[in-house]
């Protein structure tokens, strides 16, 4: 009886939060189907009145920026601005993690200090940085910045400490190099930091804003990101437009979530996070 | 051991080298950098707001037209909507090197950027085409002139008109605004609106610098000297004139307050028929035309002044940056946006704000489609325009003024302590030359 | 590991650190120096570079001088004040919901990242309608239980509270998804222990889940000082700085000084302000892990 007591309040609870949670969201459905009427109304309206799929026409017929283009846009660079960075923490946490040598005590607490500066004392020099070389207008110059990324070393480092050391001495002492090592033994074990990592990676691309606005000029390499901030620009008073946007903009993260769930939570219960 | 050293010292002192040698590399590149002479077609980039996603169609079929006749000039549209990020992304390019060729600015910007040396000087290029009279209204050609020099060419421009709901105005049983309204008539009308019933509003007029710059002048005041040598914003006019704007929300009740207006924008309250008068610049009436139902009738008249009649006259202009490779093509594209009889057409078809030239033609084309009804009233308004100070520090200046206007506006500050603590402020921040 | 000669292992790390080294000498040490040389000069964006010339200091006395950085470092600690415990309490109590193997568990867990993927420009648009003052959900719900809502954004001791709240809402679920991580990795013989001893619920809560967190806990707080610190597109996307300029916080302080103002220089030294002003938070923070954070296990 107990039992079945605390099952309801459980999911009373939760269910509540839940519903906190989504109902902006609902407002915002409602409101994407809103044309020719105020989106701000007293009292609140929940269903539009006049009902109108305008708002889902015009997004996708946009004249300036190509909805779709700009959500295709913004796969390939998260995609990119995942794999490739990744890649980079992943070596650097390797050397951290794994190898003695000296200029550890030196270069790891460097690498964390780069944590702590704001964003804004790097953007101008760093978008001169990229006009000098000429790498302004592509996805390279986008790219480059994020290859050395201190929060990703620090997560997947800890990961990797936690690795037994045993087999890989083993093997180096046979003969192996370092570099097998780390794709045969710690690549594998560490999946599931990667795979963590990988899907923060992949959300902070998928949501940046300012850097690719001064990046990018080519509308046909903007970032679904850029598309919605330019349709917030444009649209002022149009909110139905920008609700139809966003929650458009919304189905492909779902579904790169959903399907990056059932890893993300095996690894993180294996790894955990001490420090 | 020595190894590890070695490679930690090597690395410091690249960086080292990168750093000292790295700042005036880095700045000193850049625009450099382009191929020179090419005797292909030549490349602009041509940076722009004003066409938004509405226009956007308008602004290619120009472009079109542009090609057609000038097939050895290649554009590139770099159309952005309006906001902050065009500003920071054009800031951002010019404090790069990697200005555009052309890029479009609205009165608010075209100050900082003329007084800040960024756009070239365009009286040559005028002469040449035998533009500098005759094409453009003289009001646009005065919106592109600084010291004397004329540095963009005018695109569209907009005057701030006062929008009124013809339904509201039936139902209280008033008449409709004139041109020879004055601060008391508005207020008059307004009170009966109100009247009407809860949530239903006279009048909204925007309290920020803007809006206050112009009005202080409708009551004989400014914000600055004749002379320009000093300010002048707590000038007893211009309390008298703060005292009006913020007792139409407290003592007149004709206006709501933050708290009643419950962070519903004017064009919604207006859509829904809770709005009578409104103050706002033409740019809007393509978007009301969308919005509005077909049972709300509206019209425009001329704003109403006190002891004189003082109205805004936004431009949207188009300068040539001083660092473009090839100014004489970047004009003809501006000159042709701005003034072919073609592109013209266009824009009076869509009407998309209203083009700078001076043809009486046009003017009764666009007077001629309502609604709103008495679209005359947006020429009327020419005839009373005033334009803001002409200073670097423009933003700046803005910026204190709105803040101290809001506390007035909300009650925190009384207009006097808003307006001694504006005048403090601008005199101790901002450089008069 | 400690296997093969110094030079080797010297060697191979070189190798691993290799591509983000480039990373950090080109995009971080070389723009810093930059952003240093900035902003001992005022130079003005929209000039060239050579028209820039060096004032020293001055831009870092004139930050010290005018009451404007107090002002808005007193308004960025409010946030922080406010969303800092809010956020991590609320992710964990997210967490405990989620660390059950429930019917349905699929489903909440995306429900509770939505917010999190949402960009703020329509998480803005959403929470000015959820904290109107007439209207808004919150003060509806508010006044069925006979409680006058303020006018939030509207109003300037309200503002910031009602920013915090869209805040913890879109950012909740993605540190929930941290603690979810660490709350999984405890070793079940504690909880076994526990049952055996008859302790239950709350008190297993305080004696076992939160001092083996803590370690998590700081990593989250540390993560969450360095970001708050530079707190900027809720801020600037709900209020702009207002209303009368009761939201002003450095990032946003830094943005306008940029990009509105053109004094670059200026920016530059208001960043290094902030960069200062990190640097000792994170390392006080450090300072005092020892006495709570507890790294046995």
């Amino acid at each position: 009886m107990r039992k079945v007591l605390g099952k309801v309040l459980f999911y009373a609870f939760i269910s509540i939060v839940a519903f906190l949670v989504i109902v902006p969201f609902l407002w915002m459905i409602g409101t994407s189907f809103k044309a020719r009427e105020a989106t701000y109304t007293i009292p609140i309206r929940w269903i539009p009145e006049r009902p109108s799929l305008e708002a889902y026409q015009a997004i996708f017929s946009l004249t300036n920026v190509n909805f779709l283009r700009a959500t295709a846009n913004s796969f390939f660079l998260s995609f990119i601005m995942t794999v490739f960075p990744l890649l980079s923490s992943a070596m650097a946490a390797y050397a951290f993690a794994k190898i003695e040598f000296r200029a550890k005590r030196i270069l790891f607490p460097l690498f964390l200090a780069t944590m702590m500066i704001p964003a804004a004392v790097l953007m101008v020099p760093n978008y001169v940085l990229l006009n000098t070389l000429g790498l302004l207008n592509t996805y390279t110059g986008l790219l480059l910045p994020s290859l050395c990324s201190a929060f990703a070393i620090f997560f997947i480092r800890q990961f990797m400490m936690s690795v037994d050391n045993a087999y890989s001495e083993a093997a180096l002492m046979d003969g192996a190099s370092w570099l097998r090592i780390f794709f045969s033994v710690m690549m594998p074990l560490t999946r599931p930091a990667l795979m963590t990592m990988g899907l923060f990676n992949f959300m902070g691309a998928w949501n940046n804003f300012m850097w690719p606005l001064v990046v990018l000029y080519n509308r046909d390499k903007w970032t679904l990101q850029l598309a919605l901030g330019n349709m917030g620009n444009q649209f002022g008073n149009f909110n139905h437009y920008l609700m139809a946007g966003a929650l458009v903009s919304l189905v492909p993260i779902v579904i790169v979530y959903l399907v990056s769930q059932k890893y993300v939570e095996q690894g993180l219960a294996i790894g955990g996070l001490k420090a | 051991m020595k190894q590890s050293r070695t490679v930690v010292v090597g690395i410091v002192l690249v960086t080292m080298l990168l750093l000292a040698a790295g700042p005036s590399a880095v700045f000193a590149g850049g625009a450099g950098e382009r191929a020179a002479v090419s005797t292909g077609p030549v490349e602009l980039v041509y940076n722009n707001f004003s066409a938004g996603e509405t226009n956007a169609k308008v602004l290619n079929d120009m472009l079109d037209l542009f090609r057609q006749k000038y097939p050895n000039i290649k554009v590139t549209n770099d159309a952005m909507g309006y906001g902050d990020a065009y500003w920071t992304q054009l800031t951002t390019r010019i404090a790069g090197g990697n200005a555009p060729d052309a890029f479009e600015v609205n009165m608010e910007n075209f100050i900082p950027y003329v007084t800040r040396d960024v756009m070239l000087p365009l009286d040559e290029y005028y002469a040449a085409a035998g533009a500098k009279s005759g094409i453009y209204s003289k009001a646009v050609l005065d919106a592109c002139t600084y010291q004397g020099k004329l540095y963009a060419v005018p695109q569209s421009f907009s005057t701030v008109v006062m929008i009124y709901n013809k339904n509201l105005f039936d139902r209280a049983g008033i008449a409709y605004p004139t041109e020879n309204w004055k601060w008391a008539d508005a207020v008059a009308a307004g009170q009966k609106i109100t009247a009407l019933g809860e949530d239903i509003w006279g009048t909204f007029n925007p309290i920020q610098f803007w809006e206050f710059y112009k009005v202080v002048q409708q009551n004989g005041g400014s914000l600055l000297s004749a002379d320009r040598k000093h300010f002048t914003i707590n000038s007893p006019q211009n309390l008298e004139t703060l005292q009006y704007m913020v007792d139409r929300i407290r003592k007149y009740k004709v206006m709501p307050d933050k708290v009643a207006q419950a962070d519903r924008t004017e064009s919604d309250l207006f859509v829904e028929g809770r709005l009578a008068m409104w103050l706002n610049g033409v740019w809007s009436f393509s978007e009301l035309q969308k919005r509005a139902p077909a049972d709300l009738r509206w019209g425009a008249e001329v704003e109403p002044g006190n002891t004189a009649k003082a109205t805004h006259f936004f431009a949207n202009v188009a300068a040539v940056s001083r660092t473009a490779k090839h100014p004489k093509e970047a004009f003809t594209l501006l000159h042709f946006l701005a003034s072919d009889p073609q592109v013209v057409a266009l824009r009076l078809k869509a009407q998309w704000e209203l083009p700078t030239v001076s043809d009486p033609k046009l003017v009764e084309t666009y007077i001629n489609a309502t609604p709103p009804d008495n679209k005359k009233s947006v020429f009327r308004s020419l005839e009373y325009v005033v334009r803001p100070p002409a200073l670097k520090q423009f933003n700046e200046l803005a910026n204190l003024v709105t803040t101290k206007l809001e506390a007035a506006r909300d009650g925190t500050l009384s207009p006097k302590e808003a307006l001694d603590q504006a005048q403090a402020e601008a005199e101790r921040t901002i450089k008069l030359e | 590991m400690v296997v093969g000669s110094s030079r080797s292992r010297n060697a191979a790390a070189f190798l691993f650190l290799l591509p983000s080294l480039m990373g950090l000498g080109v995009f971080f040490l070389l723009p810093i120096g930059s952003s240093l040389l900035m902003s001992l000069t005022d130079w003005d964006a929209l000039q060239p570079m050579a028209t820039a010339r060096l004032v020293g200091v001055s831009n870092f006395a004139e930050l010290f001088r005018t009451p404007e950085l107090y002002k808005v470092l007193s308004h960025t600690l409010t946030y922080m004040g406010l969303y800092i415990p809010l956020v991590i309490i609320a992710s964990l109590v997210e967490a405990n919901l989620l660390a059950k193997d429930f019917r349905g568990l699929r489903l909440y867990k995306v429900m509770f990242y939505l917010p999190v993927i949402t960009s703020w420009v329509a998480g803005s648009l959403i929470w000015r309608w959820v904290l109107n003052s007439k209207y808004g959900f919150l003060n509806n719900w508010l006044l069925a239980i006979g409680i006058q809502g303020p006018p939030w954004l509207s109003s300037q001791t309200w503002a910031m509270p009602g920013i915090v709240l869209a805040a913890v809402w879109k950012d909740t679920g993605y540190y929930a998804l941290i603690f979810l991580a660490a709350l999984k990795s405890i070793n079940r013989s504690y909880y076994e222990a526990a049952a055996v001893d008859g302790a239950r619920g709350w008190r297993v809560f305080t004696r076992i889940t939160l001092p083996l967190v803590s370690p998590t806990i700081f990593f989250v707080l540390v993560i969450n000082v360095i970001n708050g610190f530079q707190v900027f597109d809720s801020v600037w996307v709900m209020t702009h700085g207002g209303p009368v300029e009761a939201t002003t916080v450095i990032a946003e302080r830094i943005f306008r000084n940029a990009f509105t103002y053109y004094k670059m220089g200026f920016a530059a030294a208001y960043s290094w302000i902030l960069f200062a002003f990190i640097l000792v938070a994170t390392v006080v923070q450090m300072r005092i892990q020892n006495r709570w954070v507890n790294y046995d296990a």
